[in-house]
């Protein structure tokens, strides 16, 4: 026993559970709680280990040997008969000559709270140090903070969609607007150009003038903004991706090149070389920013060098490394007051000497935004007179040669990049221009365009990096500039820089001239994504990015053609061009882009040629093109019927061909059979095509139009 | 004041007049957002506001409408959250008030940015009992009132505020309640 009472009561004033147990585990003596919950009616004592069963200690057996072996740990009993619990702790006093164990504690809430209808425990059951209370307290609110957050994402998800909803209802009436606008635009511009054939007197010319100028800005604006509004609506979208950082300025400048020679302009390269090192980053952000610096750059230099460069600056903890990136020039600079202003969109830092430049105002506000995206800041360094700095540092993680497979890998089959390297794509008509250099962009080219051979053999023998590919007009290589330009650029004994031709079905194939001029093979110049990689694989394999057998599976799996995948670079083989292997299939020449006549029955508009360009360019960029094609058809009727007054048999040939090949490229079947008649008939030599045809072929044309243009709201719909 | 207090002053309101009129109490606080979260502290100014608003909306005193959001608070929000706890503070309605001190000193261990009012009980000759309550906050005492009237119903007990007495207080508000308990 316990003799003193003192002592006892001390502990009570600690503890609402207080029981004294015998060497037979008796419990002879108990705190008020501890009785009236286990013997309120004053019979025997319990034997206390029986009485409870014991969660804690875990092998606790209920005997009194157990109990002393576990003096100190935590007690965690239960009686479900009579609904209460215990929680405490086993003091031994044997020590200090008092017989028996002591068990002090609380009641367990938790056990009781969850086993019990109502516990008539109230705060005075449990001493103020205990925690059990604060916990009970704790968990009420934490359930309601719970309630709180579940409420908070049911708003936020269907907050979500209602942005979700909003947006895609404004981007669908953007595409919209924004597509009538160029429409109507285009006819605008069409209608001045058709001005400049009549003689204008002096102010007539001049406001014709304005009006064109003007007209032009206003649908370059539209057409940036277009532009920049799609990349912001992807910029959260764009993913981290392997790459090299010497190929991506390489790629940047050799873009930038051609118009910069344009303009007369030295454009290189500075800073740090052979950066071997592979990084991960969001690569269409930073190429657009590269690309927007220079471009700028370019637009407000008349003279001297432009420089792009990269340098390592820092490491950004263990994987990242500070890289300032920097392009300069030594054009006419920016005033002081402006530069203040000049990342904010429309603005343009435009003095007196280059407000002819006419710039957006939006390409730095892209830039400014895209690198806090990369996790930078753009700084601007001006010299009135003397140039720009534009800098700015990201860090970008390090990655290995594995991630840039990985990551080429994954682009390529999914859908994207097939195919990296560079190719200058040579051909006359703009429309057929744009497109195919859309085309050999999806599947990963880098693409420089020249609009003629003269342009080209400029490009070839200036640009640092020799071209992987040259993809050009048929009819153009005869004239040998080309030819002797890559003569020129030829390392001795490298391979030969591989030549695809773009010819149409009436051009003739000498197949003496085709092997002598490099070509390695000849695709429809409308050309089929499907075609051009087939071509790619069998004879430039080397800017193939997956395995050839991989991507000669994909392919053959989905045409079910066997392609010959055997390079064949320079050999009369490889220039006698089978037809079967590259051209089209039956179906597809049954809707020939070049087919030399129209069918009787040729329908006025063809889904399906255009249907194929929706899938491998996009809604977005054929909308581009066919407005391009619109503003301009109607400048080159103008010219034809024109020609044919004036019996001018050379412009009636290149009109009518240039306006067949769009007509076709568009799926417009009746009119594009209709101009190739015209030319064929003027390219016999006979009596040449009169006039009187024209009003039928105008039939043909607008209703192939109306059509066309159905189709593409459609489209947009989708 | 933490969220709970706001979210049960929405709560109030949308039970009793629809979630519109909740809107136009929110706009006319111009309190931003009424995210709330339980256990979250917010500017006491954010309480006052919605309070003041909820008055101004329904057209009565600022007063009267606290006095309906301490019947709220106790009938409602206390009762659907904290029931356990409401029980374990007593049962009735005086040696719960003798208990709040005791339960608000063990919330203070968990919501350290807590600072809850004090109530003193004191009985009298035993027709009335004095309550004394004492705040850092100004302008709550009708909040107590109407807590006092949730409390009387929620242990059924007859309940008569004989007299509001308010006390000089050196910065927040003190005041004498005598009540009669039936």
């Amino acid at each position: 026993m316990i003799k003193t009472n003192q002592f006892w009561d001390k502990v009570q004033g600690l503890f609402t559970l207080v029981g004294q147990i015998d060497s037979d585990g008796a419990l002879v003596r108990a705190s008020p709680l501890l009785t009236q919950k286990c013997q309120p009616s004053n019979t025997a004592p319990i034997q206390f280990f029986e009485y409870f069963k014991f969660k804690r200690p875990t092998a606790f057996d209920g005997s009194v040997a157990a109990a002393k072996v576990a003096v100190g740990e935590l007690f965690l009993g239960f009686n479900e008969e009579s609904g209460f619990a215990i929680r405490g702790q086993i003091l031994d006093y044997s020590d200090m000559g008092l017989e028996g164990l002591c068990f002090v504690g609380v009641p367990w809430l938790w056990w009781i709270e969850e086993n019990t209808v109502d516990s008539n425990l109230t705060m005075s059951d449990f001493p103020v140090h205990d925690v059990q209370m604060d916990q009970l307290f704790f968990m009420s609110t934490q359930q309601s903070m719970v309630e709180d957050l579940q409420a908070l994402n049911v708003q936020l998800k269907s907050a979500k969609q209602d942005v979700e909803r909003a947006n895609e209802a404004r981007q669908k009436y953007f595409h919209h607007v924004s597509h009538e606008m160029r429409t109507s635009l285009n006819g605008v511009i069409s209608a001045i150009s058709l001005m400049g054939d009549f003689k204008l007197d002096g102010k007539l010319r001049e406001y014709s003038s304005l009006a064109s100028k003007s007209a032009d800005r206003l649908l370059e604006v539209i057409n940036f903004t277009l532009e920049t509004a799609s990349l912001e609506s992807h910029m959260n979208e764009a993913e981290s991706e392997a790459f090299q950082l010497d190929e991506l300025i390489d790629e940047c400048l050799m873009l930038a090149r051609s118009r910069s020679l344009e303009k007369g302009l030295e454009l290189r390269r500075s800073g740090e070389r052979g950066f071997a090192k592979t990084y991960t980053g969001r690569l269409k952000l930073l190429r657009q920013v590269l690309g927007n610096l220079l471009s700028n750059a370019i637009k407000f230099s008349e003279s001297g060098t432009i420089t792009l460069g990269a340098s390592t600056v820092g490491s950004h903890g263990l994987q990242k490394e500070m890289i300032e990136f920097a392009v300069t020039d030594q054009g006419p600079g920016i005033p002081v007051d402006a530069i203040e202003k000049l990342f904010e969109p429309f603005a343009t830092g435009l003095s007196a000497e280059t407000r002819h430049a006419q710039g957006t105002g939006l390409g730095l506000s892209i830039v400014e935004r895209f690198v806090e995206a990369l996790g930078g800041g753009v700084t601007v360094e001006s010299s009135v007179g003397e140039g720009t700095i534009f800098c700015f540092k990201i860090p970008l993680s390090l990655a290995s040669e594995n991630d840039l497979l990985e990551s080429r890998s994954d682009v390529a089959t999914g859908g994207g990049d097939e195919f990296s390297g560079a190719v200058l794509l040579v051909e006359e008509q703009k429309i057929n221009r744009q497109l195919n250099g859309k085309l050999l962009e999806s599947m990963g080219l880098s693409v420089v365009m020249a609009g003629s051979i003269e342009e080209a053999a400029g490009l070839i023998e200036s640009e640092s990096r020799a071209f992987d590919l040259i993809v050009m007009d048929f009819e153009m290589l005869g004239a040998g500039v080309v030819e002797a330009a890559l003569q020129n650029r030829k390392v001795p004994g490298a391979v030969a820089t591989p030549i695809l031709a773009l010819a149409g079905h009436g051009d003739g194939h000498d197949r003496q001239r085709l092997a002598q001029s490099g070509i390695v093979a000849i695709l429809d110049k409308c050309l089929a994504l499907g075609d051009l990689r087939t071509a790619l694989l069998a004879h430039v394999p080397s800017i193939a990015i997956v395995p050839r057998s991989d991507l000669a599976r994909d392919f053959t799996s989905s045409r079910g053609a066997t392609v010959d995948l055997e390079p064949a670079v320079s050999s009369e083989k490889s220039a006698m061009v089978n037809e079967e292997d590259y051209g089209m299939t039956d179906n597809d020449k049954s809707h020939a882009c070049e087919d030399g006549s129209s069918p009787p029955d040729a329908i006025a508009f063809d889904r399906r040629p255009i249907e194929r360009l929706v899938r491998e360019v996009g809604i977005g960029v054929l909308e581009t093109l066919v407005d391009k094609f619109l503003g301009e058809s109607t400048d080159r009727w103008e010219r034809l019927r024109k020609a044919m007054a004036d019996e001018e048999r050379n412009i009636i040939i290149r009109e009518a061909h240039t306006l067949g090949s769009a007509c076709l490229t568009f799926g417009l079947a009746a009119a594009g059979g209709s101009f190739r008649q015209v030319e064929a008939s003027a390219l016999s030599g006979g009596a040449l095509p009169t006039a009187d045809q024209l009003p039928a072929i105008s039939e043909q044309l607008g209703l192939g139009i109306r059509e066309l243009q159905q189709f593409l709201s459609e489209q947009r719909l989708k | 004041m933490y969220g709970v207090i706001n979210k049960s002053l929405r709560d109030m309101i949308v039970e009793q007049f629809g979630e519109g009129k909740w809107e136009e109490v929110l706009q006319r606080s111009g309190v931003p957002d009424d995210s709330f979260l339980a256990m979250q502290s917010y500017d006491d100014d954010i309480t006052y506001s919605l309070a003041q608003a909820c008055a101004d909306e329904m057209n009565i005193d600022l007063s009267d409408a606290l006095r309906a959001f301490g019947v709220h608070w106790v009938e409602n929000t206390v009762a659907r959250q904290y029931e356990s706890l409401l029980r374990a503070a007593g049962s009735d309605m005086l040696s719960f008030l003798s208990n709040l001190n005791n339960l608000h000193d063990r919330i203070s261990s968990t919501f350290l940015d807590y600072r809850p009012p004090n109530f003193k009980v004191r009985e009298g000759d035993g027709s009335h009992v004095d309550i004394l309550y004492v705040s850092e906050r100004v302008g709550l005492t009708p909040f107590v009132e109407g807590l006092l009237q949730g409390l009387a119903q929620r242990f059924n007990q007859s309940m008569e505020i004989l007299k509001i007495d308010p006390q000089a207080s050196d910065g927040g508000e003190k005041t004498l309640f005598t009540v009669r308990m039936g």
